[in-house]
């Protein structure tokens, strides 16, 4: 490593992760007043901290680190009361007989129907799907993020996945995008 | 490589990491050859990669400006600093 290097500043580590914080901040607290709150705390909690970042190490992992604390900390009552779902009901993955078994229908939901669905997951499981297959994070980052290990990420998202999916599917069985009822009878 | 090529339960053991893109170029090679060769696990690929990419381009809300600017000026201020 050259010695040259100048240390980065806040600013540029940051200040370029402020979408994806304040998107997780939503599907976190289901509020964009909340969520504004939260990315805020975030951010002044992260700027004192700021000489307790590692150079070089992973900016984005560690700001959602702190969001996610914030909100275990402060936010977590105010809005959402924890969902009841039924965790032994894990859908079976699409069948041949299925209609539309390769999921196009997946593509005419529209926004809110999608966010209505994940939102409605339990904490535990949005969280890994919202940061995983929404904001891309890789496992290794989400798991450093929640401070699980990657096979816990690897198996909460299948079961989010399969939940949401079978969430979807009504979803466009209700809309009449997929016939109503049909093989799930 | 052993287990190539792949049967059914091995595609859906390794759709994860196809998707993911952390599969070899051997491994790639015969999961997209059973997937040539199989329907039901063809529906489940194609079904998995038209829910993630749904996912994907779902709630994609920016920060809001004002709290851009406020978080700006919380980084001007030297009391906000740890430093």
């Amino acid at each position: 490593m050259p010695d040259t290097l100048a240390p980065a500043t806040f600013e540029d580590e940051a200040l370029p992760h402020l979408d994806t914080l304040y998107r997780v901040a939503l599907r976190l607290t289901g509020d964009p007043a909340a969520a504004e709150d939260l990315v805020q705390d975030t951010m002044l909690r992260a700027l004192r901290g700021w000489g307790s970042f590692r150079p070089g190490s992973n900016a984005r992992a560690w700001l959602v680190t702190i969001l996610r604390n914030q909100f275990i900390n402060g936010y977590r009552s105010r809005k959402r009361a924890p969902q009841a779902v039924d965790m032994e009901a894990i859908p079976e993955p699409p069948d041949l007989k299925d209609p539309d078994p390769e999921g196009r229908f997946f593509s005419e939901l529209v926004d809110d129907e999608v966010v209505a669905a994940v939102d409605a997951l339990p904490p535990d499981f949005r969280e890994v799907l919202v940061l995983s297959d929404m904001e891309g994070l890789p496992y290794a980052d989400v798991a450093e993020a929640l401070g699980i290990p990657i096979g816990t990420v690897k198996s909460r998202l299948f079961r989010a996945r399969r939940i949401l999916q079978g969430q979807l599917r009504r979803y466009a069985e209700e809309t009449g995008i997929l016939p109503s009822g049909g093989d799930h009878q | 490589m052993s287990g190539l090529p792949y049967d059914c339960e091995a595609v859906l053991d390794k759709l994860d990491a196809y998707h993911q893109g952390e599969l070899s170029p051997e491994e790639t090679e015969a999961f997209t050859a059973h997937l040539a060769r199989c329907r039901k696990c063809l529906c489940i690929e194609q079904h998995e990669q038209a829910f993630l990419a749904r996912l994907r381009a779902a709630g994609r809300d920016c920060c809001p400006e004002a709290l851009r600017e406020r978080i700006l000026k919380l980084c001007g201020d030297p009391g906000c600093r740890g430093e």
